[in-house]
Parts: C-alpha cells; structure tokens; sequence
C-alpha cells in the first residue's frame, strides 16, 4: 500500500511543474468574471482597437477582449462553440443580415435591449429585435488612377476583355461581405450566374479578403478591384494611386450588424456596447474610420458620397440568407 | 623507382610559423629513408610537402629527377605518381577491398581485366588475396593497414611515403607490418620515406635516417652513423637518450657546470680514449669555450658508494630502475641532474646511493646544451 | 539519518538490478511493471523516469492519441474522397519535395563551397547566407510579396529598361521557391557538419593515388557525404511538409491550396460545419507519413565516426575563385539582403503605391503597428507563451537527456522516440491534436492550448542540444561522485546536470526564439486574447495593413537575426573554452 503511494506521488508533481513552470502565462478567457467582454469581430484590428477605446473610456471598469478575424473563421469558431454546449463571446460584430437572420432562427442570439436603435433607418434595425446595422459597407469598383483613366462604370463592364487578368476580388470563403455579394449578384437579374461565368473567364485574382484586394489595386498588381468602399478611400487618403467608382447596375452593401449572444452572462455590458456603437459618438468614429455611418446626423466620410447618390441594392435577405451557400459553392465550382 | 631530391626546401605556414628551413636532402634510387624527429619537428610537413599537399615557400623539389615543385613548376599531388600511407589508414569506407586497392588504377585508365589482375596480385603480396569482397568495417587495423598499403603500391609509384603508417597499431603486430614493410619495398626496390617519431622503428628499419628538429635537418646517416657520430648534442640526446651536461672545456678538460662531472678529453675520467670532440678545433688554445657533454645510457659505469669514501657531489641516488630487454634502464638524481644508464649485471635499487663514472661522451663545442634538451 | 541507514541495507539489490541479473522474489515481478518502483535502491532516478514519462504521456501520447481516434472515423474518411483534398496533398507533396531537392542541393553546393572552397571573405559570407534561416517563413514571404509586386522594385527596374516581364512570386512555383528559400540553410548547416567529420586524408589518399580536385569530390567526398545529404532532404522535406505561411501568403492567391492551407480553410472558413473529423485525418495522413520518414532515416547508416586526420582538403577553385565569389555575393544579396530592404521600403512608405522617394519615407507604420493594441497583447501573448515554452522544455528536455545518456533503461528508445517525433511533425498535426485534447481538459479557448502545443513541438531542441555535449562527457565523471558517496541521482544532478545546464539554457533560448515568432500552430489554436506576434502579424497582411505588417514582420525580421546570431556566437565561445 505504501509502495503504491510512492509510486503514484511523482505522477503529482506533473501538474505542479506544468503549473509553476508555465505560472502567468494568461488566464481562461472567462467572460462570466464581472465586467468582462468578449467581442468577437471581423473589423481590422486598427479600427476595433478605436471602438474598445472609446467604450471603455465611456465605461468605467469595463474591460473588452477582442478576438478578430475574418467573418468565415468567427462563423466556424461559433459553430464549434455551439457545438462544444456555450458560445464564449458576449458581442458578435460582423457580416451580414442573413447571418444574423440564421443566428437569430437557431436562438443563439439574444433579443437586444438597446436605446437608439430607434434613430436608425428601419431596414437596418431587426424587425424582431435581434441585430442592428452598425455601418454601411457597399462593395464597389475600385481602380489604379496609374493604370486605368476611367473607371468600369458597372458590374457588367467588368467581364469585358480589357479587363481579363486584370481584377482582384476577395475571396466568399473567408469574406464575409464576399459571400453575401456572390448572392446578391446571383440574384441580380441584370447579372446571375451568367455574368458570374462570364467573370469568373476573366481570370481574377482571387485574393483571401478585402484588405489585400485593396493593396493589390494600390500598388498596381491589379488595375481593377471588387472590394468594400472604405478599404479603398482609406488607401486613397494615404496617397495611394487608387479611385472608387459605384457601380451604375446597383451597389450591394452588407450592414455590419452587432448583436448579442443569448449564453452571454454580460447581456447588459454587451446592450452597453452594441449601442454605443450606433450612438452618435460610435457612428461618428465610424465615419472618421471612413465607413458610411447608419445614422443621418453623424455625417459622411471625407471623400464619401451622400448616401442618397449611391444606388444600394436591397434584395431579400431571406432569399439571400438561403441562396448564400449555394452561391459561394457556385462560385468556387467555377474556379475549379 | 626514382630518387627525390630537395634544394634549400622551406615551408612558411600561414600564420607565421615556420615548418621547413633550408632542407637538403636527396633520397636514392631504392633507398628506405627514415625521417625522424619529435612532434612539431617538422618531419611530416616534410613529407606532405614531397606528396604535394604543401606549397614549398622556397626551394626546389624533384621526384625522378623532374622537377616538381620551386621555380614557377607546381605539381598537384595527384600528378606526381607517388604512394602514399596515412597514419589511420585511410582506408575508403564505402569502397570495398578491392575497389580500394584498384581505384589508383581505375584513375590511370587501366582496363577492368588487368585492373583486376594486378589488384588480386597485390593483395595476394600483403596477404589479404581472400578479402577482396570485403567492406573496410569489416577488417582488422592491421589489415586495412595492408589494404592501405596494398593502395599505396598497386600503380608502381615513383616512391613510397608512410606518414606514421605503422604507430596507430599495436606490438607485436606492428613488429610484425615492419618486417613485412621492409621485405615488400626490397622486393620491389621500392624508394621509401618514412616519418616516425619511434627511434627504434626509425633505426631498425630505414638505410638512412634524417633526424628533424625545428624545421631543419640535424642530420642524415644510416643509424650507425647516427648513434657512434651524432653531429651535435640534440640528435646525441633525441637518437641515443644521452643526457646532456652543458659545461667548459678548458686545456683538454671538461668542466660540466655540474659539481660532479669533470674528465680529460681524449680519454675518460680513468684515462680510456673513449671521450670525443665534434665541432671547431677545441682543443687549440687556453681561451674557455663553452660545450655541452653529451653521456648516453651506455657511456655510464656505476660503482658501489660504499668503495671509497669520495665527495657527496660524486654520489647519485637511484629513483627508479625499470628492467628491459637490455638490462636495468636505470634513473638516477645526480645532485639534482637527471642522469638515465643502462645497467646490466646486477640490480640497482631504488633509494640506493651509487656513484657514476662516466667512460664515454661526446663533447659538442660551441653549442650551449640546456635548452636542446630532449624532447622524446 | 533514517533515510541514510536504510540506503546501507539494500545497495547488493540495486547492484544486481544495475547489471540487468534478475533478482527472485519482488524484484522480478518489478521488472514486469510499466513503470519500475521507484524504490530507494534508485536513488531517485526511477522517480526522475516516472514524472518525465508522464509528462510525455500527457504532451505527446494523448494528442497523438486522440488525433488517431477522431482521424479513423468513418466519418472521417470521407475526406479522401474529396478531390480537393487530393489536390492539396499532391500539391504538398510535390512542394515539399520539389523544395527539399533544391535546398539540399543549394545547400550541399554552398557547404562545399563555403567550407572547402578558397573563397574570399568565407566568413563573412557563411552568416550571409544563413540568414533566411533568421528570419519566420511567413515573413520571408512578405518580403518577397513587396519585392515582387507588380509595382515592386524588380518589375519597375524591368519597366524602366523596356523589359515587360511582370515576375511574380504567387503561385506553386514561388511557393516551391520560397519553401527551398527558407530550408537550405538547415539543409547547408546539416551538411556542412557531416562535410566536417570527413577526416581529410581519405581525400589526401585519392589525391595522391592519382585523382584531381574534381575527382576527389565526385568519388570521395560526396558518396560519404551521402547519410548527410540524405538527412539534410528528410529534414527540410518534413519541414516544407508543415509550412503554412509560405502556402498561405503565396499560394492562395493562385488558388495553389496545400494540405496547411486547406487544414486552415477547413477550420477557418464557414462552409464546413464539423471540420474536425476530416482535418483529423488529414492530420493522420501527415502523422503516418513522418513516423515513416523518421523511422527510414533512422535505420539508414548515420555518419558514422570515420577516423581522424587533417582538415579537409582545400577545394582550390583555381580561376573559378572570383566567378564563385561573385556567384556567392549576389546570392546573399538577392535571396537573403534585397527582400529585407523591400520589405523595410514596405513599412516605411505611408500607403501601396506611393512612390519610393525619401521624402515619403515616414515611421508612421513602425510607431503605429508596434503601438497599436493588437500588435501590443500579441508581443506579450508571444513573450510569455514562448517563455513559458522555453522554461517547461528547457527543464523537461534537461531530464529526458539525462536518463537517455545516463541511464541505460529499455524504455530508452520509446523515450527518445516520444521525445524527438513531435519535431518531424507538421506544426498543423500537433496543433490538430491540442485542438482535440483542449475541450476535454477544460483548456480550449486559452493560451494554455498554445502552450502545451509549443512544449511539444519544441521540446527536441532542447533534447538535442543536451544531448551532444552530454554523450561526450565521460561517465567515470559520475561514477566518481558514486564512490565518494553520492546516491545515483544525486551524482547524476550535481556532477552530469550542472555541466548540461548550460546546453540546455541554450537550448531553452532558441525555443524562446523559435516560437516567440510561431506561426503555423497558433493561428490554428488562436482564441480571444491568445492572439500572438505572428497572428498579429498575419491578420494585419490579411486585413490589408500591408505598411503595418511589414512594419512588424521588419521588426521580427532584425530581432530575430540578432538574438539567434548572439545565441549561436555566445554557444560558439562556450564551446571554444
């Protein structure tokens, strides 16, 4: 009996070793601790540092952790969590309606309890109450000033030979507003799934997400690019050679929605947040991120049309949310 | 067979060092030359510098009496049709028996057939005819020292050099790869040069041996030569172990700057002509000169302390006496002067007091003993 | 005291143990066990076996584990219908392959070269060449992006002298390209020891048996450099086989996936609901094909010790010394100096496509991205993490060497196995692996997932550089301490571990640096809060922070230089004492 414990003691110590030997090393991400919030994003870090950094001055004691990354690998993350029994995050701020729409079906998200979704136009606020719309983010055609004079003026220009080899374009597997853009395209009756053939013969590069489709046409390796509005006027302020043109058959746009999750211990910090990031302070720091805000009296962006000027596509985001899939497997069939 | 012949040969290494100085030497047709030396003495710089792994900084170099190195002529090793054999055999490891011994030929383009004619032939001369097949892992270190061996003579080289080829095994197999050696390169009249730092395998086996010291030839005689002529007080210490007293010589007399030791030149201290004298004429004049006295172990006589009752300074005490194959090798503390003689006859022992009497020297003039002290 | 008087009593047991003769009674049965007793005849040393086999129990064996259970699934095989899979894997194949060739080629020529060869300026020229071994892959391939982009500095050079060639590093080829990029230098340094153990005067002999320079190396040098050449390609083969940066940042855009990328898209995408099961397997295909290499390369002949002799012999390069030289001089500079100058031109400009001129040279990226919140927690995540690492396998790895050399046990070499394994495992299996294991251990979501996964895939370097020094210090060392008293632990920690203590510092250090700059694991393990430099680094490129990427990766790039060209000279002085 006392040989037995001898022998088991040492097996003791491997915990002890690992612990102390690795002692600091951070904590679980545990977001039940009090005023603690886990916000899952797909923002560039740059931007989403700026948001954290006003909230919390506004909210004392509150701590934000964000984890970011693109919309395709928090919706996996999410999946896995819900499968594993509890999605860790309190706040999801990312993609598209349909997404949310999906979230909302399967319960995962909570109904928001916030003050100034009622200042916003209603088609970005949830009829149920389960998202919000945070900025407008329309995808456009984006041009180097150094390699091309005039800008395609529409979607369907794009498939011309003048532009073959010549296009970058994020790919819908990682992006989320990619995704959402392959099926509002295929939904077009303008464009479908011909124009989408006729495109993808046209030989794009297809680069991971927005912000290096956004390099690609800076630095000239692509004369013409299919990217978000803001990517490229940011790039353009910098001194960039690049121009935003709005294409005339119609602009898609994805609103960036915020909701909450329903395991959120947090539900009140996580409300704090998602409106503050419709506030008018939250939409003006938007603006001055270059995004076009979902409040009217936060202004546009230097550079920015009004958003009256733009023709912004509003498809059904219920036909949407279930052709997405779909549209993206199309998509990639074609790459093949 | 060829002779080599070195002019005024030196070898600066690169960082300063000097290996070789003003080395001449000439090796005869079919002659076993010996060279000898301590470590660092410069012996196998030499003999790389014959084989063409050195660049001479000056001098020249002739192998067969073509010029080969000096003068604006510079021939690569592998152009100078030598044999060679390394310390640690080099034997090629993924190469067979065979495919080692054939390879020089392989090189001169000899067809396959008489490739392997000549290689069993070789083989069958060192004794290995049966081990063709095998892999060098699997040999003995004497056998692959003769598969080395074998490599070295399978082309009919110009010469033969051995650079320690015999000190990495053991006696009496060594004894042994020595008397085969000698046979093989009489047999074939085969010109040799072998470096060794082992005086006895120098001696025994070599016509001629050149004894090396700091870069420089000491001298070159055939073992005889060396050990009843030595030209000077290292190669009297390095080749006989004599024990070197530096000293005086004053009108006929030496005086050693040790108390105990002082005899008449020309005979010994009991008037026996054995005491000799190399270099200047040091006997003519009165004017003090000073020598060193070079006393081998067998120029020694010890005599029982208790005979007379003579001067402390005349007595030694034995520290150690070690019994070998030509008596008692015998150590002595001769006021505070290590003094090495060969006894045989009787059985010194250790902490006895004796008294030496030596009956044979060479006196070197000119030269200041101490600090040619010997190295082996 | 009491302890002392019982150690009295039963040293004739321990002797009959240590001789291997099986003593009756309890003690056969002993034999018997798993784990032996660790009973006080060992003096401890059973007790050091027994926590190091469970720590590697816990480290190795249960990720391994259940990446084989999960990996053999039904469900999981259906991955190898998918033709997409086959495509990734022959694409990994053939890119590690077609890489390994060329860098053991590179590799063999420059240890020749370098090591043999006259040329001028060799010293200089032998750390020049090691520097993309310096620097992370994912990094090399920024720079090379900057260097290459249709604006970059080639492509406008070849506009302005009227050649429109439009080079371009993405696609398969570049990715082959960068892979052999970043291993030769392992590839060289693998070589160039085993080209240093040739003993010279097996050349001297084909020399002076009739064979030129050339003829030496043909017939000579190169078929015994073969166990080396050979270990060389196993080596940067495996390691090209786990690679993500390069595939990721080079291949995707050319919709070149390899089994890392895919593995990444399969867990980071949305259109795969469960992708556990089927990168499981892929994982297992990986985990099956290393155990095979591992296991072929160690049955082949090994350099073994060849004999003594001179230096090797001096490659006289005759007229081709300066050609060579030349040769040298531009490679260091157009593989190992030019990227590093566009990628620092990269981070000094405000914005892609701004012209280079110094006056639009600014720091605002460098200030910016080395400030910014993300790029802060993902310096310190690193730090710790990697410090962590280093300390868990800085002890762990001090251990395991000890009882390899100095403890002969037949558990041997199942420990070294378990313990060297992990290092010829792609970065993705183990990640895979701690990816499994996290939920059940409460750990998923936390650093803690990262870390464990670093120990593992870490802890041979630390082995390894112990173990050299360790096997050449005699064992009559220790056997000395023996006698004057010491029980063998004892012996074993103050004589054998203080002399390896500063080998496996050292050890420790270059895991430090290793993974402070880890890639392809954390970016499959990253959760909230977790996200290290090298995530950092990779979500500012993918966000299309070029200026902020570049500006961090230049940063990595130059500590990473100077703390491993420190570490590798403070080692080297070491040794020289």
């Amino acid at each position: 009996m006392k040989n037995r414990l001898t022998a088991l003691a040492p097996l003791m110590l491997i915990p002890v070793l690992g612990l102390t030997a690795c002692a600091g090393v951070g904590t679980p991400a545990d977001a039940a601790a009090t005023k603690t919030l886990t916000v899952y994003t797909s923002e560039p870090q740059a931007k989403i540092d700026q948001v954290v950094e006003a909230f919390e001055k506004a909210n004392a004691g509150v701590e934000v952790k964000v984890f970011r990354a693109a919309t395709g690998e928090l919706k996996t993350r999410i999946a896995t969590e819900k499968q594993a029994g509890k999605i860790t995050a309190d706040v999801v701020l990312a993609a598209d309606v349909p997404t949310f729409e999906s979230y909302a079906a399967d319960g995962s998200l909570a109904k928001l309890d916030i003050e100034n979704g009622a200042d916003l136009d209603k088609k970005f606020v949830d009829a149920e109450g389960h998202w919000v719309g945070t900025r407008i983010i329309p995808t456009i055609i984006a041009y180097n000033t150094g390699a091309v004079s005039e800008a395609p003026a529409s979607w369907a220009s794009l498939t011309e030979d003048t532009y073959k080899g010549k296009i970058a374009m994020p790919n819908p597997d990682v992006s989320g507003a990619a995704a959402f853009n392959t099926a509002v395209w295929l939904q077009e009756p303008k464009l479908g799934k011909g124009w989408m053939e006729k495109l993808v013969a046209n030989d794009p590069t297809v680069l991971e997400s927005n912000g290096p489709v956004g390099q690609a046409v800076a630095e000239g390796s692509s004369e013409v690019g299919i990217v978000v509005d803001y990517v490229a006027r940011e790039l353009a302020a910098k001194g960039s050679p690049i121009a935003v043109g709005y294409p005339s058959d119609g602009v898609p746009y994805v609103s960036q929605p915020a909701g909450v999750f329903a395991d959120s211990a947090n539900q009140e910090v996580a409300n704090d947040f998602v409106d503050f990031l419709i506030s008018k302070e939250g939409q003006e720091l938007a603006v001055s991120q270059s995004y076009l805000p979902v409040r009217g009296d936060a202004g546009v962006p230097a550079g920015a049309p009004a958003l009256s000027e733009i023709n912004l596509l509003d498809p059904d985001q219920v036909k949407i949310a279930d052709g997405q899939k779909a549209a993206v497997d199309f998509f990639n069939s074609l790459l093949k | 067979m060829a002779t080599i012949e070195l002019t005024n040969l030196g070898h600066v290494y690169g960082n300063g060092h000097v290996g070789l100085d003003g080395i001449e030497l000439d090796v005869r047709d079919g002659e076993f030359l010996a060279l000898l030396g301590p470590s660092g003495s410069g012996k196998t710089t030499l003999l790389r510098t014959i084989a063409g792994f050195l660049r001479p900084s000056a001098g020249n170099l002739a192998i067969g009496g073509r010029s080969v190195a000096g003068d604006g002529v510079w021939l690569p090793p592998e152009k100078r049709e030598l044999g060679m054999v390394f310390q640690d055999h080099a034997i090629w490891p993924h190469l067979n028996v065979a495919g080692n011994v054939g390879y020089p030929l392989k090189l001169e383009g000899v067809p396959r057939i008489q490739i392997a004619r000549r290689v069993a032939a070789v083989l069958d001369q060192v004794g290995l005819s049966e081990y063709a097949k095998r892999k060098p892992a699997a040999l003995s270190g004497g056998q692959r020292q003769r598969v080395a061996l074998a490599r070295a003579i399978v082309a009919k080289p110009q010469a033969l050099l051995l650079d320690e080829a015999l000190s990495a095994l053991d006696e009496p197999l060594r004894a042994r790869l020595r008397l085969e050696l000698r046979a093989l390169t009489r047999e074939e009249g085969l010109t040799a040069v072998h470096v060794t730092h082992d005086r006895a395998e120098a001696l025994g086996l070599a016509d001629r041996v050149a004894v090396l010291n700091r870069g420089k030839i000491q001298q070159v005689g055939t073992p005889r030569e060396l050990l009843e002529n030595p030209v000077n007080a290292f190669v009297a210490s390095f080749v006989s172990d004599a024990t070197l007293f530096p000293g005086t010589v004053v009108d006929g007399h030496f005086h050693a700057d040790h108390p105990g030791l002082r005899f008449r030149i020309g005979s010994d201290t009991h008037g026996n002509p054995a005491i000799r004298v190399i270099g200047e004429r040091a006997l003519a004049g009165a004017r003090p000169r000073r020598a060193v006295a070079a006393v081998a172990p067998t120029g020694v006589r010890l005599e029982p302390a208790a005979r007379k009752a003579p001067l402390d300074i005349q007595l030694a005490r034995v520290t150690s006496a070690l019994y070998g194959r030509h008596g008692y090798e015998t150590s002595l503390d001769w006021a505070g002067t290590g003094l090495r003689v060969l006894v045989d006859g009787w059985v010194p022992k250790e902490g006895e007091l004796v008294r030496p009497v030596v009956e044979m020297a060479h006196v070197f003039c000119g030269e200041s003993g101490g600090g040619e002290g010997r190295a082996a | 005291m009491a302890f002392h008087t019982i150690e009295k009593t039963v040293p004739e047991q321990g002797r009959e143990f240590a001789l291997g003769v099986p003593v009756p009674g309890s003690g056969r049965r002993n034999r018997n066990l798993p784990f032996r007793r660790p009973g006080r005849a060992w003096g401890g040393l059973g007790m050091l076996r027994t926590v190091v086999w469970v720590a590697m129990a816990f480290l190795v064996g249960v990720p391994l584990a259940a990446l084989v259970l999960q990996g053999i699934q039904p469900e999981a095989r259906v991955v190898f219908g998918d033709p997409a899979v086959a495509s990734a894997a022959l694409n990994s194949v053939a890119s590690a392959t077609g890489s390994a060739l060329l860098a053991t080629v590179a590799g063999a020529f420059l240890a020749v070269v370098l090591e043999r060869g006259n040329v001028p300026s060799k010293g200089m020229l032998r750390w020049l060449v090691l520097l993309p071994f310096l620097i992370p892959p994912f990094i090399g391939a920024l720079a090379w992006m900057a260097l290459l982009g249709a604006n970059g500095p080639v492509n406008k050079s070849l506009q302005s002298l009227g050649i429109d060639a439009k080079l371009s590093i993405f696609g398969g080829w570049g990715v082959v390209f960068l892979l052999a990029v970043h291993s030769y230098p392992v590839a060289y340094l693998v070589i160039a020891a085993a080209l240093r153990r040739i003993p010279g005067n097996l050349e001297e002999a084909a020399r002076i048996s009739g064979a030129g320079t050339a003829r030496v190396l043909g017939t000579v040098t190169l078929p015994l450099l073969r166990p080396g050449l050979l270990a060389a390609f196993v080596l940067t083969l495996v390691a090209n086989l786990s690679d993500f940066g390069i595939p990721a940042l080079i291949g995707l855009p050319e919709r070149y996936t390899t089994l890392t990328t895919l593995v990444y898209r399969y867990l980071a995408s949305s259109t795969t609901s469960n992708p556990l099961p089927a990168v499981s397997a892929i994982g297992l295909v990986l985990l099956a094909l290393a155990v095979l290499t591992v296991l072929a390369q160690r049955r082949l002949p090994t350099g073994t010790q060849l004999g003594s002799g001179p230096a090797g012999m001096e490659l006289e390069l005759g007229r081709a010394r300066i050609p060579v030289a030349v040769l040298l001089w531009l490679w260091t500079a157009i593989i190992c100096l030019v990227p590093l100058l566009a990628l620092a031109s990269q981070a000094l400009l405000p914005a892609p496509g701004v012209a280079l001129t110094w006056e639009n040279l600014t720091l605002d990226n460098i200030i910016r991205a080395s400030t910014s919140p993300g790029a802060v927690s993902g310096i310190g995540n690193s730090i710790m993490l990697a410090g962590g690492a280093a300390l868990c396998c800085t002890v762990l790895g001090l251990g395991i060497a000890l009882l390899l050399t100095r403890d002969k046990h037949r558990s041997n070499p199942a420990l070294d196995v378990a313990a060297t394994l992990p290092q010829a495992l792609p970065g993705l299996v183990i990640a895979v692996g701690w990816l499994l294991i996290a939920p059940m251990l409460g750990i998923f979501n936390t650093s803690w997932v990262i870390l464990g996964a670093y120990v593992m895939a870490f802890l041979a370097l630390v082995v390894q550089a112990v173990r050299a020094p360790m096997a050449s210090v005699s064992s009559t060392l220790e056997e000395a301490a023996r006698s004057a008293g010491a029980t063998p632990l004892r012996a074993l920690l103050d004589v054998t571990a203080r002399l390896a203590v500063p080998a496996a510092v050292t050890g420790g250090v270059v895991v430090l640096l290793t993974a402070v700059r880890e890639l392809t694991i954390s970016i499959l393990l990253v959760a909230p809060g977790s996200q290290t430099l090298g995530v950092a680094i990779f979500n500012l490129q993918q966000s299309g922070d070029y200026g902020g990427a570049s500006a961090l990766a230049l940063l990595v790039a130059l500590v990473g230089i100077l703390g491993l060209s420190a570490t590798a000279a403070l080692a080297n002085r070491r040794a020289d004492k």
